[in-house]
């Protein structure tokens, strides 16, 4: 991809090893690189806890055409923007991120527990996450 | 015509194990579906953060009991490239040997389970037949017959042997697959149930992010095996069918096992060259990872399959992902069952080739 | 009047252990070992449990095979309710028994089914091989063949009691009627 005509359009990231980091945009600079570079799936999204409150959320885009991988994160907070308008299998993703991180999406149209019954408590990946519910110690 | 909401599974025999679908008909059309998973989700990624590596690598095989070898090689694979450890030939061909096989014992399972599906009991024991040939290879060589865990960082557990049996289990497949050619590919029951029912265009499928067998059925020449540094000097064509529907994922999945039996071919010939096993094993005892993030891939039996670990220098991975064909291939059943009849509904699903341990992690 | 009994319990018995029929329950890896006990090779019908039911109230055997889940764990105890006594229960696999290999570090698995439904058979191993599936089905048999009619009914009072008393899976959080076949 073009690095130069990137940055040009989105003052706001950096690269950090091989991905890019955005601050602000989410959901126009993945629009942006899908319809100029051609990357079209969304392989996954990795989500990882930085432990001061905020989560990571890394986009892995991959061109079928050049059969090569763009790493797009941003760091948020409790919400964040859908890509499911973009990438159908965005849905699945941010589901399961919500319900093992508590990020919201805003635009997710199916958002609620995915793993956990619906009144488990807390968010298991989340790095202060502590196993209180009364379900662990049944019978015991 | 008043709207219907029926509850699919999770008990349901049809449902390889414990998928709900929320399916709302009206009369016997879908007009839309619900997956609803998460029944045996038990937490893989979590347990990663608590345990040191080696202690994980046992683990790892459940994700996928259908094909524990290919989770088990991402993560040895992942310790191998972060600390630089380099694979002698004939490592590497016991690998791909044993992956092979693995593939090929996954394919048979489905075919056998998605006649089953359809109706047809008597494909499920032949194909079975076939499969249990290769678990007692397995269980010669590893002690287990799904739960291996013979892979370990920085080669093999133990030296391979016995390789007249896979020379035995390939000359026999052949015939065999020949044989399910004949009994089920032109069955006119079986045409009528798949031609034409749950179409996946290509761009519908790059959308919803689904790989492996499903998008090479689309008509997409997209392997990952092409590019995997495992597969190097080994001579293969991806099967690639256009066809988009049932019959053909069913129709390449029988291409692909034999074209799995032409790589094992290959891989016994470099074994046969290469009679010692040279490997420097990494001390698994206080492994730790240099800082940073590592990703790897593999094509695995249903879609590729990735790793993602973050490492702080720690004994255990900071954060650890699993991404896994299946989960993409569930979401799209909201889209493809959307139209379809109910008593297609089995059927589409089930050629998807939708496992649950990989989709609840 | 024990003649009579011991009789009727004979013939009970000896159609009960030799018609097990099965329920396809099979959550995970232990289920793949089930359908190979059910294929060729190992041929479960030379035991008479060839028989497998999709629905719950047909069937007299729960082969648990494989890890449950707090999620699935309504859904379990649903079927086993279901089923028409006489019922028997064989825990499949080192998860059903205690939880296995995520015992200790996994939030959302059950350690042990025994906390949700009585377990007639413990099958250890992760998974069992084919064989131990029809050794523990031999098991089962025998201990069938033990029974009196008078006895099953103290145990089976036994364990429904057992079940609504401390279970605590029956109360408004564990609705088990979230699982309901037809909804609006």
């Amino acid at each position: 991809m073009n690095w130069a005509e990137f940055t040009n359009i989105f003052k706001d990231c950096k690269l950090e090893g091989d991905k890019i980091l955005i601050g602000s945009e989410l959901l126009k600079t993945i629009d942006f690189v899908k319809t100029n570079y051609h990357f079209d799936m969304l392989k996954e999204i990795i989500a990882s806890d930085n432990g001061d409150g905020t989560v990571e959320l890394t986009y892995r885009l991959f061109s079928p055409e050049d059969e090569e991988d763009l790493l797009i994160s941003i760091n948020v907070k409790d919400e964040a923007e859908s890509v499911s308008s973009i990438f159908e299998s965005a849905v699945a993703d941010e589901k399961e991120i919500y319900d093992l991180f508590g990020v919201k999406f805003i635009g997710n149209p199916e958002l609620k527990r995915l793993y956990m019954p619906e009144d488990w408590k807390g968010h298991p990946l989340r790095k202060d996450y502590k196993e209180n519910d009364e379900r662990l110690n049944w019978n015991e | 015509m008043s709207k219907l909401k029926l509850n699919l599974g999770p008990q349901h025999p049809s449902t390889h194990g414990v998928l709900r679908l929320i399916l709302e008909l009206e009369g016997e059309k879908i007009i839309s579906c619900e997956p609803d998973i998460g029944y045996l989700h038990r937490g893989m990624e979590k347990m990663a953060e608590k345990l040191s590596y080696i202690q994980y690598l046992p683990l790892v095989d459940r994700i996928d009991y259908l094909a524990g070898f290919f989770y088990s090689e991402l993560l040895c694979r992942t310790v191998e490239k972060a600390l630089g450890v380099e694979l002698s030939k004939r490592v590497k061909a016991i690998r791909v040997m044993l992956l092979e096989l693995n593939r090929i014992a996954s394919h048979l399972l489905w075919i056998g389970a998605f006649l089953m599906d359809l109706g047809a009991v008597s494909p499920f024991f032949y194909a079975f037949r076939e499969r249990e040939l290769i678990l007692k290879y397995f269980e010669k060589i590893t002690g287990q017959r799904m739960m291996n865990n013979y892979f370990v960082f920085g080669g093999v557990r133990r030296d391979i042997f016995s390789l007249e049996d896979v020379e035995n289990i390939i000359n026999i497949l052949p015939d065999k697959v020949k044989d399910y050619e004949a009994l089920i590919t032109e069955n006119p029951i079986f045409v009528r149930r798949t031609k034409g029912k749950g179409v996946l265009d290509k761009e519908t499928a790059f959308n919803f992010g689904i790989t492996g067998v499903n998008l090479r059925a689309s008509g997409v020449n997209l392997d990952f095996r092409v590019k995997d540094y495992l597969y190097e000097g080994i001579d293969f064509n991806p099967v690639v069918i256009d066809g988009a529907d049932s019959w053909s994922r069913y129709k390449a999945r029988v291409l692909e096992i034999k074209e799995s039996i032409n790589i094992i071919k290959q891989a016994l010939k470099v074994l046969e060259s290469e009679k010692e096993l040279e490997q420097k094993l990494v001390n698994p005892l206080n492994l730790t990872l240099p800082e940073g993030e590592y990703i790897q891939e593999i094509e695995a039996p249903r879609g590729l399959a990735s790793i993602y670990i973050k490492s702080t220098g720690e004994k255990s991975p900071y954060r650890l992902k699993w991404r896994t064909g299946s989960y993409y291939s569930v979401n799209l059943l909201r889209k493809i069952l959307k139209g379809a009849y109910l008593n297609d509904a089995i059927a589409i699903s089930g050629s998807l080739d939708i496992i649950l341990p990989e989709v609840d992690k | 009047m024990n003649v009579i009994v011991t009789s009727i319990d004979y013939i009970l018995n000896w159609s009960r252990a030799n018609s097990l029929w099965p329920l396809t329950f099979a959550t995970s890896c232990c289920g793949i070992e089930m359908m190979q006990t059910v294929a060729s090779n190992n041929d479960i019908a030379r035991f008479g449990s060839e028989v497998f039911r999709g629905s719950p109230r047909q069937a007299d055997l729960l082969i648990c095979a494989g890890t449950i889940t707090h999620k699935m764990a309504p859904a379990l105890l649903r079927l086993y309710e279901q089923m028409p006594e006489p019922k028997y229960v064989i825990a499949m696999g080192a998860c059903t028994c205690g939880g296995g290999m995520f015992a200790d570090t996994s939030y959302s698995v059950i350690k042990g089914i025994d906390k949700i439904i009585p377990v007639d058979i413990y099958l250890p191993m992760c998974p069992p091989k084919p064989e131990s599936l029809l050794d523990a089905i031999r098991k089962l048999q025998k201990e069938i063949r033990k029974e009196s009619i008078l006895e099953r009914k103290k145990f089976t009072n036994k364990h429904t009691s057992n079940l609504t008393e401390s279970c605590g899976l029956l109360t408004d959080e564990f609705n088990v009627t979230k699982l309901g076949v037809l909804e609006n």
